[in-house]
């Protein structure tokens, strides 16, 4: 088998950070090299350079046995090298046809849509795609749009090395199984596949070659023949950090009299497009209980969890806060309740960027006192002290602007923010996604904290294991309705799964 | 260009003097270009800029008379932008006040005396101004529009609305058939100042901007002014209604022009004619551009931006270039800050 | 000519500068610009274009400087737009000043001339149809170019890559950066071409429809074209209802003054205001799924 790229001490910095440090690799043609490590760890990174997003620091690309200068997207594709992102790379608004016209570099200038359509019928039929070149993007679901972007992949002219940034995230246990398959076919017609993922079961099933990288550094390279060892590739992704997973999750059974439940009864909510995303929920939100909510994402999680918050409305059904119905009110008076939510794009929705981290912290978070009529800032500075969540949650200094803050300092403040105001409900979507270790382990405590504190919780996360962990009851948004609850301590998983998928399945 | 030369270039952008020095020479340079061009000597057009301000107390006087004005509209502009939007319909929500406020002082008010009468007038403009501004408000409320484009139609609108009244129904009887109201009675008007049309109107803009400035940065609603204007979705997200204050932010902008139109009939003008204070809204837009929104600098550039346009009079007759020649340099003052970026922070 | 011809020659007459402004908008806010500085494109293009064409008798000549000059004022409404990062609606409405200001200063030995050359070309046969023939194929080339331009506009926009490069900026324009291209000089492309298009539009309305340059005779003209781009959905096709519905209101507004109605000036004068707002609220209520996504947030807010 041929080396077709092969890595010279590739090195990339962002600033202070080496993002990839001195990485030596070699992809050929015809195996599965699959690209192993933690969030964070630099696999994403090392992939955007190979594709020429990034150009590297230091170090060289050789293709062919060529050391490429100027390396850039252009030419990685001129040298038969395609990539799937994971966020993918299309247009909403556009047809299927559209999207892979603006892909192709030598499609000409006008578009010709009956030829492009028998070729992307063609590719479908013989990867079993299933892709009508027809629909909108926008109507189809994430498993749909990735053969998408295979099939844009494909359709590059001497495609031979294929690389797939976490191709398995946006996807359902059995459909991950149809991938791997997929994956396989490709090896076998001899493309050179690059596949990075940090889920330990799909690696060893298929790869041939598995590289595990942290903090920027290769660990470990084996190969199939050399045999793959988990425990080995767990060590060599997480370090030292394993004995750090291992924090207490105490569970207490907290004194929940005279606090509200919340209830919500056959509560219909529809998202931008105007459908039903979900249908006639009905669900009781405990006190002293985190609810997990599981689902393949776009089944209204995000929708549900705004609808609850009052910034969408319901179209029908009802909000009980205790006895008193909250259906028809604002943000406002659930705040006011005590509901705090932490969205999934803190950044965006929850942070003012220009504003100082004390000014954010008086967002629904700490009280704003006022001197004469005006915010009395010294005073909120002095609750920022003397808060002990805030000095354990090791929030950035007051004074720092929100906006240079990194993701996970961010999570750090919004929760910081969330707990100091004592919320009776707390809504955090995907909490720990793209967050270090050691972040996602001071919010799993914080929330376990705030739970036995009284506090209802709904975590929204498309990670089980964090849901089995953490929950106290498991819901499953699927096909616009909500299944469960299931008990996490004795549920299957595999059963979720199914569930989970019975809303997929209806598009296949 | 080179790193290090681009490094240079970004050095020298953050230097206040430099800074200060090339707003102010790159545009009278180019100007001074363009001039040349049309034949006409620069340092005399300058000179004559200069003398129309500061050569005699009645220039100045003016100036400040302008400024007036253009305080009060540039808060027009500058309040909404706090709240992410965009208010360009200063100009007709000025008009309208002055003629609601020269309405209410020929009819209902016209006995009453200054203490009662003037402040009801006042009181009259602004409101007129809100009326103005909440028609935006409304279509953005209810038809989801964007309140740029129908604020600046609205000016047009207000135009015509205007003439329409003045050449009919508001006409003054009295007036030689010139499109006009009647005159506002003698007891409810300002009183000139050091023999210049400038009265006390200059005070009343001035305590306004500085309120202005004072609930922003420190009052408990201009917090959440400020919240809503750095991230929408954290102020919903807060608890916030964004759309009541926005609403509420915008009308009172279109009060505060409507206040500007109020004194504008009060102090100088005495009746509405089909052009008083014309430009005065939209120069005032410029005005907050200039100063990136800030309420205590809009004072600044207010005075600036009347003095210009002062001159751009006095160019007129004395070297036959049209006044409004005058709007290329202001705008390339304007387009000389937007050009060079804000001054990064430290 | 019967009054049916009459009515319609002037609604095509008020309609065409409209139209190539419109167009020229719609270009920009497909690319998610919205171009509010057509206005002083317009208003460039109608002051340059027609010095030009007085001076030197040369319409074709007028009309490459008028697109020039409006596709600089859209340059500059592009780096404040996209390279200052400067709110588009404010950018587009202070351009207007500079525009006033400089046609101002340019136009002022202008302001008593007019353009006499005869520039209408009738179609030989067509233009002798009745009713419609004097109408629609008795006028000048920049006329007959505007009925041809909403199919052109939507071709490109539709059914070429540069077209749909375009509409993938106003949609996403990460996905454009990563199939190789650059955003940010597609929408400088397509903000300057919106100033190319309103020059030209300009420069129709002063040599041809009015005949002299005035002082701000554009007259929010521009401000109305990109209002009208939300009525047409942002689709090419549509432009034609859209610009020849403002061109018929101004039209029988001159037929209502022409054949003595009892109504002001005035109220006349402000109608194809009002029907542009009004316009504009009709179009809100009823769905838009087209609307590019980057011109969401600037047209209807956040929620």
């Amino acid at each position: 088998m041929s080396t077709i790229i092969q890595t010279k001490d590739l090195t990339i910095r962002f600033g202070s950070l080496v993002a990839n440090d001195r990485l030596n690799i070699e992809i050929e043609e015809g195996t599965i090299h699959a690209i192993a490590g933690e969030n964070g760890a630099g696999k994403s990174t090392l992939m955007k350079m190979l594709y020429g997003v990034y150009q590297p620091t230091s170090g060289d690309i050789l293709v062919d046995g060529e050391v490429m200068h100027g390396w850039n997207a252009a030419m990685a594709r001129s040298k038969g090298i395609g990539m799937v992102f994971q966020d993918f790379r299309l247009i909403p608004a556009f047809t299927v046809l559209e999207n892979v016209f603006l892909s192709m570099r030598d499609a000409g200038f006008v578009l010709k849509k009956k030829e492009l359509r028998k070729q992307i019928l063609t590719l479908s039929e013989e990867y079993h795609l299933g892709v009508n070149p027809d629909d909108e993007v926008w109507k189809l679901d994430l498993g749909q749009r990735q053969h998408i972007e295979i099939i844009k992949v494909l359709s590059t002219p001497n495609i031979r090395v294929m690389i797939f940034d976490e191709p398995t995230s946006v996807l359902a246990p059995h459909e991950i199984n149809r991938f791997l398959e997929m994956l396989k076919s490709f090896r076998d017609r001899g493309y050179a596949i690059l596949f990075i993922t940090h889920k330990i079961d799909e690696i060893v099933s298929v790869a041939d070659r598995i590289t595990v990288l942290r903090h920027g550094k290769i660990t470990s390279s084996l190969s199939r023949e050399e045999g793959f060892n988990r425990d080995q590739i767990i060590r060599s992704m997480l370090g030292d950090d394993v004995s750090r997973m291992q924090i207490s999750m105490e569970r207490t059974v907290p004194d929940i009299s005279g606090m509200e439940n919340i209830e919500l009864d056959r509560l219909t909510i529809r998202d931008e497009h105007n459908r039903e995303i979900l249908k006639d929920i009905t669900l009781s939100i405990r006190r002293g209980k985190i609810l997990g909510v599981a689902g393949i994402s776009g089944n209204g999680q995000r929708e549900f969890a705004e609808c609850l918050f009052g910034v969408r409305k319901s179209t029908s059904g009802r909000i009980l806060f205790g006895e008193e119905d909250i259906t028809g009110s604002g943000t406002g008076k659930r705040i006011g309740l005590g509901f705090r939510m932490v969205t999934e794009d803190p950044i965006h929705d929850n942070v003012v960027g220009n504003f100082t981290v004390l000014e954010n912290m008086a967002l629904a978070g700490l009280e704003v006192t006022t001197k004469r009529g005006d915010v009395d800032w010294k005073d909120l500075e002095e609750q920022f002290r003397s808060h002990p969540e805030i000095t354990d949650l090791n929030v950035p200094e007051v004074h720092r602007i929100a906006g240079t803050l990194s993701g996970g300092n961010v999570q750090r403040m919004t929760f910081a923010r969330a707990v100091v105001s004592n919320p009776s409900l707390l809504i955090a979507c995907y909490p720990s996604r793209g967050l270090d270790v050691a972040t996602v382990a001071v919010v799993h405590q914080t929330l376990m904290r705030l739970r036995n504190g009284g506090a209802a919780i709904i975590l929204i996360s498309e990670d089980l294991s964090e849901l089995m962990e953490l929950s106290d009851e498991l819901v499953v948004f699927a096909a616009g309705s909500a299944s469960g609850p299931f008990d996490p301590g004795t549920a299957d998983v595999n059963e979720i799964g199914r569930v989970m998928l019975r809303g997929a399945g209806s598009n296949e | 260009m080179s790193k290090a030369g681009s490094e240079y270039m970004d050095k020298l952008m953050n230097n206040r003097l430099f800074r200060a020095l090339f707003i102010i020479l790159f545009p009278v340079t180019v100007f001074g270009i363009l001039l040349l061009t049309e034949g006409k000597n620069p340092i005399e057009t300058y000179g004559v800029i200069l003398n129309a301000v500061f050569g005699s107390r009645y220039g100045f006087g003016e100036v400040v008379v302008q400024a007036t004005y253009l305080i009060l509209t540039s808060l027009t502009a500058i309040l909404p932008y706090r709240v992410g939007m965009a208010n360009a319909g200063g100009e007709g929500q000025m008009a309208i006040g002055a003629l609601c406020t020269a309405i209410a002082g020929t009819t209902f008010l016209s006995r009453m005396p200054a203490v009662i009468g003037i402040p009801l007038m006042m009181l009259s403009g602004m409101a007129g101004g809100a009326i103005w501004a909440g028609i935006p408000v409304l279509c953005k409320a209810k038809f989801r529009m964007n309140e740029t484009l129908s604020s600046i139609l609205m000016n047009y609108i207000s135009t015509y609305f205007i003439s329409f009244l003045l050449y009919g129904i508001l006409k003054d009887p009295k007036g030689w058939n010139y499109p006009q109201t009647m005159e506002v009675a003698g007891q409810l008007r300002f009183r000139m100042l050091f023999s210049t049309r400038a009265n006390v109107g200059i005070l009343i803009s001035i305590l306004v901007a500085i309120g202005c400035w004072y609930i922003l940065q420190k009052t408990k609603i201009g917090f959440t002014i400020r919240t809503i204007g750095g991230n929408t979705t954290a102020a919903v997200y807060s608890g916030i209604n964004v759309k009541l204050v926005q609403s509420a932010v915008f009308t009172s902008a279109g009060a505060l022009a409507g206040l500007a139109g109020a004194i504008l009939i009060i102090g100088v003008e005495g009746r509405m004619r089909v052009d008083s204070g014309t430009t005065m809204g939209f120069m005032g837009f410029l005005a907050a551009g200039i100063v990136n929104n800030n309420p205590l600098l809009a004072i600044l550039s207010a005075f600036l931006i009347a003095g210009l346009n002062i001159a751009g009079n006095a160019m007129e007759i004395n070297t036959g270039l049209p006044s409004a020649s005058i709007q290329i340099l202001i705008m390339l003052v304007l387009l000389t800050i937007m050009g060079m970026g804000r001054r990064k922070k430290a | 000519m019967n009054d049916l011809t009459v009515i319609l020659a002037n609604m095509i007459a008020a309609g065409t500068p409209i139209m190539y402004a419109l167009l020229g908008d719609m270009i920009s806010q497909r690319a998610g610009v919205i171009s509010l500085s057509v206005e002083g494109s317009m208003l460039v293009g109608a002051c340059i274009g027609f010095g030009v064409a007085y001076s030197t008798e040369s319409m074709i000549l007028a009309v490459i400087i008028a697109g020039i000059m409006g596709g600089m004022v859209g340059l500059l409404q592009a780096f404040l737009v996209i390279d200052r990062k400067t709110n588009m609606m404010a950018s587009g409405f202070v351009l207007m000043f500079f525009a006033q200001g400089l046609t101002a200063f340019y136009g002022r030995n202008l302001l008593s001339v007019s353009f006499r050359k005869t520039l209408v070309y009738p179609i030989p046969f067509l233009s002798e149809l009745p009713v419609i023939g004097q109408a629609l194929f008795n006028q000048d080339i920049l006329t007959y170019i505007s009925f041809i331009l909403p199919v052109i506009v939507w071709f490109v926009l539709f059914k070429t890559k540069l077209g749909l490069l375009v509409c993938s900026v106003g949609e996403k324009p990460e996905v454009t950066e990563a199939y190789g291209h650059d955003p940010r000089k597609i929408r400088y492309g397509a903000v300057i071409m919106a100033g190319v298009l309103a020059g030209i539009g300009g420069v129709q309305m002063s040599c041809i429809y009015t005949k002299g340059w005035a002082n701000g005779m554009i007259n929010g003209r521009g401000f109305i074209a990109s209002a009208l781009v939300i009525l047409c959905s942002w689709k090419p096709l549509r432009s034609y209802m859209a610009a020849y519905l403002f061109g018929l209101a101004q039209a029988l507004l001159v037929f209502l003054q022409l054949k003595g109605v009892p109504i002001s000036m005035y109220v006349t004068m402000m109608l194809p205001y009002l029907l542009t707002l009004a316009a504009l609220g009709v179009i809100s209520i009823s769905k838009k799924p087209s609307m590019p996504e980057k011109i969401k947030v600037v047209s209807t807010g956040t929620d």
